[in-house]
């Protein structure tokens, strides 16, 4: 069989001030900040400038329905809309996530025809309480495949405070998916060296930075302890994974009496633990050296297609398996992701 | 035996260069001696440990690190001293032992304000000059970086003029740890102009852990040990060299060569096709990025190797060759410290066809270097290729 699932998607409000309506009165007046209100904004918009219109880009789930499903193919859509970044209300922006999930369900979720969009979690990982309320509030619902949490984050996603999210994520069998969640709020500068003076420099860098939480949180034992864990890093970056994680695996080696916990080579902890979604900035630019490239680490195993829509950089299935033999485009355009979200079990048994 | 007394002694042999070491790292044998070199106003001021024993904190320990300082244990010299102190020890171990034909010395320190940096680095270079690079220098083995500010770029142009045509001073030396400021950034014009006027390369090399404001603030967070902690800092070189490119400095200054010390190579091509693609895209945001930004590190930019990762050999190889990047790497052994790269067990882990440009040929055309040396007492001459 062959099907296409697309495991990014950010689906987004007709209009900044939607969000709203899904607010208490006791916050419908804060300032929150507008979707593409972010420091590091792409000159001349964050998305497809074909897609602006009346609304923003990816906001019409029957325009959407129609771009993924109908012209490029696609069976399955996780949809992970953005937030606003972390902003210095931290109770605040928890109720922006609920308002989020609330907006998802009402609008995109339940009256949903094609039966094919599947939604995300969106909570704050600043506010552990929070985060740990939004998920058991929204984790049975049958849509609801998925928590999501901001790439950025003042502290690695490693860190114990964090465990009891972690814990009740995988808890309901909910993959964690980490994603830049471009915002004007309260992060460090977004690459190592400070901020980046260009656009471009932004962009090329800033989905690196899931190695730190990666790195954390096999370090620090997160894996180890909770088998059922996982962590989808949905802007791609797997490009570096294979050289860092050769590093991670060597130093382990030289400290690990220091992590008596982690009782195997870090890297052992990627099949079970962790998936990456494809981008348009990873891979070789030659695409003869694509599929031997994948086979570092393992790759195949870990990428699921994901387009970015309505993304500038949105990436069709094609583009995203370019160069790949037949037994890896099936693994990165569904079974992956077929296997960790369960989507298609319903369809993959009637069609193998 | 002084070493007037073994010059006479010893009729040099000229011997092939067929492995040159770009990161070793000198101390002095005691903190007075280096004291000895600084301006009088400043000797009591530069080593604030206060009533500290040792003077070095680690954020980040290495293993056993209270013994062993992050140094090799096997590497202190027999007289005394912590390892790399002893120039006539470093050269048995690391000269006659391992087959080094030249190596790069590179001092670590760092300090806090723009002055006392300024002052502490060329307290450094005086010393080197004194100790490393004058009479115990007869073989003309060693070379040596020039410590400079990050900070006060101006400053550390005035150090660079100070001792360009010096006849060891290889390569310019700076923290990479900036304070936030991006490589790139015009702030380290007035450095990059004078290192590429006096044809120096820039080399970067992690510096000290202390104090705190001088490890970078990773974007989201810090991790907590020195595993994830150092297999993570490669992003920092990353984050620079995208800086190099993006923001223009190859272009303002054609001349400049950069060094990665210490920070990996293997992320080299995955990172260059990465700002390639971007680049493709996105070219109206970098009307000033003239030429594909791959293009820019080949000409630029050199790595070194140490430490390579631990991987099967025959991967590793073909990872290597298929990054093709046998122009840019260059070999490092990191001697005296913990994590040490020997030449004969690194070299295996080359292409064939990449080794000997790796080894010798890419640091001898920086560099600079001359085809052949001196040999040691005790040091047998080797076929040129020998080590290849």
């Amino acid at each position: 069989m062959s099907m296409i699932i697309d495991a990014n998607v950010q689906p987004h409000f007709r209009y900044n001030a939607e969000i709203r309506h899904y607010l208490s009165s006791a916050h419908k007046l804060r300032a929150i900040p507008d979707v593409e209100q972010q420091w590091y904004q792409a000159p001349r918009g964050d998305y497809r400038q074909d897609l602006y219109g009346d609304g923003y880009p990816g906001s019409d789930p029957e325009t959407v329905a129609r771009h993924l499903f109908d012209d490029g193919g696609v069976d399955y859509a996780i949809l992970n809309p953005l937030t606003r970044g972390n902003i210095a209300d931290y109770l605040l922006n928890s109720r922006i996530c609920a308002a989020v999930n609330d907006w998802l369900v009402d609008r995109w979720l339940e009256p949903d025809a094609t039966g094919r969009f599947r939604g995300t979690i969106r909570i704050n990982p600043e506010d552990v309480k929070g985060s740990l309320a939004e998920i058991e509030r929204l984790a049975d619902h049958p849509k609801m495949v998925q928590v999501g949490v901001p790439l950025q984050s003042r502290e690695p996603y490693g860190k114990p405070v964090f465990e009891p999210i972690w814990e009740a994520a995988a808890g309901h069998g909910l993959p964690v998916a980490v994603h830049v969640n471009g915002g004007n709020g309260v992060d460090y500068a977004p690459t190592f060296a400070g901020h980046a003076y260009t656009y471009p420099g932004y962009a090329a860098f800033m989905p690196l930075n899931s190695f730190v939480h990666l790195a954390t949180l096999i370090i620090e034992g997160m894996f180890g302890r909770h088998p059922d864990l996982r962590f989808v890093f949905a802007d791609g970056g797997y490009d570096l994974l294979t050289p860092l994680m050769w590093r991670l695996d060597t130093f382990w080696m030289s400290m690990r009496d220091q992590t008596p916990w982690v009782d195997r080579y870090p890297s052992e902890y990627l099949p079970n633990h962790v998936r990456y979604c494809t981008s348009a900035l990873d891979g070789p630019t030659d695409a003869s050296q694509a599929e031997r490239w994948m086979d570092f680490t393992e790759k195949a195993d870990l990428l699921m297609y994901g387009s970015s829509y309505p993304h500038w950089s949105t990436a069709t299935p094609d583009a995203a398996v370019a160069g790949l033999n037949s037994g890896q485009r099936e693994k990165v355009l569904w079974r992956n992701a077929s296997d960790l979200y369960g989507v298609a079990a319903e369809v993959e048994g009637s069609l193998t | 035996m002084t070493t007037t007394e073994r010059r006479q002694e010893h009729i040099a042999q000229d011997i092939a260069v067929t492995i040159v070491d770009t990161d070793v790292h000198p101390l002095p044998v005691s903190g007075d001696v280096l004291k000895s070199y600084a301006p009088a106003a400043w000797k009591d001021k530069l080593w604030p440990i206060g009533n500290a024993v040792s003077s070095t904190s680690h954020f980040y320990d290495t293993p056993d690190s209270y013994k062993t300082m992050s140094l090799r244990v096997d590497a202190s010299p027999p007289g005394g001293g912590a390892a790399g102190s002893d120039p006539d020890f470093a050269g048995k171990q690391l000269l006659i032992d391992a087959g080094v034909s030249i190596a790069v010395l590179e001092p670590m320190c760092d300090a806090q304000l723009p002055e006392a940096e300024h002052v502490l680095k060329a307290t450094y270079n005086d010393w080197l000059a004194d100790v490393w690079l004058g009479d115990n220098n007869w073989h003309g083995r060693w070379r040596g970086a020039i410590s400079v500010t990050a900070q006060d770029p101006a400053q550390a142009a005035r150090e660079i003029e100070r001792w360009a045509g010096h006849p060891y001073m290889a390569e310019v030396l700076m923290t990479p740890q900036t304070r936030g400021i991006p490589f790139g950034s015009p702030h380290f014009d007035p450095l990059y102009e004078a290192a590429a006027r006096n044809g120096l390369p820039v080399a970067t090399h992690l510096m000290g852990q202390t104090p705190f404001e001088l490890i970078p603030i990773y974007p989201v967070g810090n991790p907590s040990h020195w595993h994830d902690f150092f297999a993570s800092w490669p992003l920092l070189y990353v984050s620079h060299l995208m800086s190099l490119v993006f923001d223009g400095a190859f272009d303002r200054h054609p001349e400049l060569r950069v060094v990665f010390v210490e920070g990996g190579f293997t992320w080299a091509m995955p990172v260059m096709s990465r700002m390639d693609r971007i680049w493709e895209q996105r070219k109206a945001d970098l009307p000033h990025v003239r030429r594909k930004p791959s293009d820019y590190v080949r000409e630029h930019v050199r790595f070194t190797t140490q430490p390579l990762e631990e991987v099967n050999v025959a991967v590793y190889r073909e990872y290597i060759e298929m990054m093709d990047l046998g122009d840019s790497i260059m070999f490092s052994t990191d001697y005296p410290h913990w994590s040490y790269d020997a030449p004969d067990w690194a070299i295996r882990r080359f292409p064939a066809d990449q080794r000997e440009r790796i080894m010798r040929g890419n640091a001898t055309a920086l560099y600079g270097l001359p085809s052949t040396v001196k040999a040691l007492p005790g040091e047998r001459p080797v076929a040129g290729d020998a080590a290849v």
